[in-house]
């Protein structure tokens, strides 16, 4: 039995609250997610999805109901404690990459942990990533001379650096073409089923589907589809 | 923390410049605006450390211009008790001229050679080439060496004063402005060339055996010559001219400060330029662990660091500015380790606080408005 590792309680986020235009971007979610799952959070433009995310990473906080990460309630956390749990047990990849500009690869995947010191093994270890995805020679290029798919690869480093329990990736392929694209998800898969890191991407592009094991659709900031997908 | 700090200063070195020149510009204004100060301070109380004892004057004389002062008061006056020299004096100024230029003026000090001829307490008493006067010489002048060398002329040489040929027979060594463009001669060589009357002098320099005696001498003077002479001692004036030196003091730490408050607004503007533009790396950087704290930690530290180089250039500079003031226009200035400081220290304040306000700005930006889009 696989342990639940994000779970959420009625979880809502609400905006502009009692005024004519409020928007219940999420509305009383219940979710369950346990480890080692690969899930895909698809729906419309507007329906929810990457406000659903940004709760789960800790990037935002509920109006109201509960989110529990690895037994931990982070819903009430302040902002340090916030910043905490994203650097121990979550991994972000985004739609732009967002990679620093102007510090190297290799730095940009040694940043997060710059405040709290860089041990050499830190160091050691995301040079061990970034030739783990392909980038043995691009380590001490800056990001302005890696090309798209390069620059999402060493966010994804980024993202590993901590060992995180969750990789969190916002339409990760939404800014790749096809087959870049195809290569990240491809990644994105291995890591999964490798590392047994649990996944929860979110994306509008159907083509993603046949790679994960669950989609969970949203309309209206609610939960209207819940499925697992055959391997 | 530091190399990030380095990389982010270097990847926008046009912005670090202008943080920098603001700094460079406050620390090298006071650096350079206060050593004048000191210098000028220095100078003054080493001019007052040169009039040692009392003065007398005529009473109501307003300055020693005008003043004339019997010389039969000597003798009277070497008889009180404490006294070790009584000294006439003839201070005034003249034009003079040698064989190759012509200055409009010079301070002419007019002494008496027998009763000075062991005393050594100002400059002019103090012959470093050639010897002191003596009174059976005719038409001889000691000089001081500044003088010697504007002039162009050596020990031996000639110089025109009043219409008279004059022979230098010594040199004395003075730094300070008020001695360093100097004739000493006679008392009656100054007379004329003052149109003093015979046995008049402007002053006569009353100087104790034991300093402490000084004011039991002023005292004694004042009383005993009420309305004929009148006592001043340089601590008196030294009093006005060390309060007018603390003002010039506050006044050139007021006009660096303000060159202090631009830098600092230069730092200010320049940092929260700086932060503005890279709002939604701080907001990455959230994302992916920092905390609040860290970001604002490194915008202060960036500040301080820009601080720090343009203090370091800053202190070069203002040293540089003083060492040309000095070099150009005899402007006296003195550098001292605790200035650097001070303008070190000066520069830090203006870093932690160009760097409070954008810090605190960055830590305002959302990780999510930083990561959507």
């Amino acid at each position: 039995m696989k342990k639940e590792i994000i779970v959420t309680k009625k979880l809502s986020k609400y905006y502009n609250i009692g005024q004519t235009n409020e928007v219940k971007a999420n509305d009383e979610i219940d979710l369950i997610i346990k480890e080692g799952e690969f899930v895909a959070i698809i729906g419309s433009s507007g329906s929810g999805k990457s406000t659903l995310l940004h709760m789960l990473g800790c990037l935002d906080t509920p109006t109201s109901g509960q989110v529990i990460l690895a037994d931990e309630d982070v819903s009430k956390m302040d902002n340090n404690e916030l910043a905490k749990v994203r650097l121990k047990k979550i991994g972000f990849v985004f739609q732009t990459f967002n990679l620093i500009p102007g510090i190297s690869a290799l730095e940009n995947v040694t940043l997060a942990l710059m405040p709290y010191g860089l041990s050499k093994g830190k160091e050691e270890d995301a040079i061990k990533f970034l030739k783990e995805l392909g980038l043995g020679k691009r380590i001490n290029h800056y990001p302005s001379r890696l090309s798209g798919g390069e620059k999402q690869r060493v966010a994804i480093a980024r993202a590993l650096i901590n060992n995180p329990k969750i990789i969190l990736a916002d339409e990760p392929t939404g800014q790749l073409d096809s087959k870049t694209g195809k290569e990240i998800i491809t990644l994105l898969r291995t890591l999964n089923k490798e590392k047994k890191i649990t996944i929860i991407l979110v994306t509008h592009d159907e083509l993603l589907l046949p790679y994960v094991k669950r989609i969970i659709r949203l309309k209206d900031g609610k939960i209207i589809e819940d499925t697992k997908n055959e391997e | 923390m530091i190399k990030i700090v380095l990389k982010n200063l270097l990847r926008n070195k046009r912005r670090s410049l202008l943080t920098l020149i603001g700094v460079i510009v406050g620390v090298a204004g006071i650096v350079s605006l206060v050593s004048i100060s000191f210098g000028v301070a220095e100078n003054v109380s080493e001019i007052l450390d040169s009039f040692q004892g009392i003065y007398l004057m005529e009473a109501g004389a307003v300055d020693d211009q005008y003043s004339r002062v019997d010389v039969s008061y000597v003798d009277e006056l070497q008889k009180l008790q404490g006294v070790k020299y009584t000294l006439p004096q003839i201070f005034t100024t003249t034009p003079i001229k040698s064989s190759k230029v012509r200055i409009p003026v010079v301070v002419l000090i007019g002494l008496d050679p027998e009763l000075s001829k062991d005393y050594e307490g100002a400059v002019y008493y103090q012959v470093s080439n050639g010897r002191k006067l003596k009174s059976t010489d005719k038409n001889s002048v000691v000089i001081s060496e500044n003088l010697r060398k504007q002039i162009g002329q050596q020990i031996g040489g000639q110089i025109v004063l009043n219409n008279e040929n004059y022979r230098i027979i010594g040199t004395f060594e003075s730094d300070l402005p008020l001695f360093d463009m100097m004739v000493a001669t006679t008392l009656d060589v100054a007379r004329k060339a003052a149109s003093i009357d015979e046995n008049m002098v402007t002053m006569i320099n009353l100087v104790p055996e034991n300093p402490d005696d000084q004011d039991r001498l002023k005292e004694i003077v004042s009383i005993r010559y009420k309305g004929e002479l009148q006592a001043m001692d340089m601590q008196e004036s030294s009093g006005i001219i060390t309060s007018f030196i603390g003002n010039l003091k506050i006044a050139l730490w007021a006009i660096s400060g303000i060159a202090g408050v631009v830098g600092g607004i230069v730092v200010t503007n320049t940092m929260l330029m700086s932060v503005m533009e890279r709002m939604k790396e701080f907001g990455i950087l959230k994302a992916i662990g920092w905390q609040n704290s860290h970001i604002i930690q490194m915008i202060i530290t960036e500040s301080i660091v820009l601080s720090l180089i343009g203090g370091v250039i800053g202190v070069g500079f203002g040293m540089g500015i003083s060492a040309f003031a000095t070099y150009y226009s005899n402007v006296p200035t003195v550098v001292t380790i605790d200035l650097i400081i001070q303008a070190m220290l000066f520069a830090l304040v203006m870093g932690i606080v160009g760097g409070i306000y954008p810090a605190m700005k960055s830590a305002k930006m959302s990780p999510v408005e930083a990561t959507v889009g």
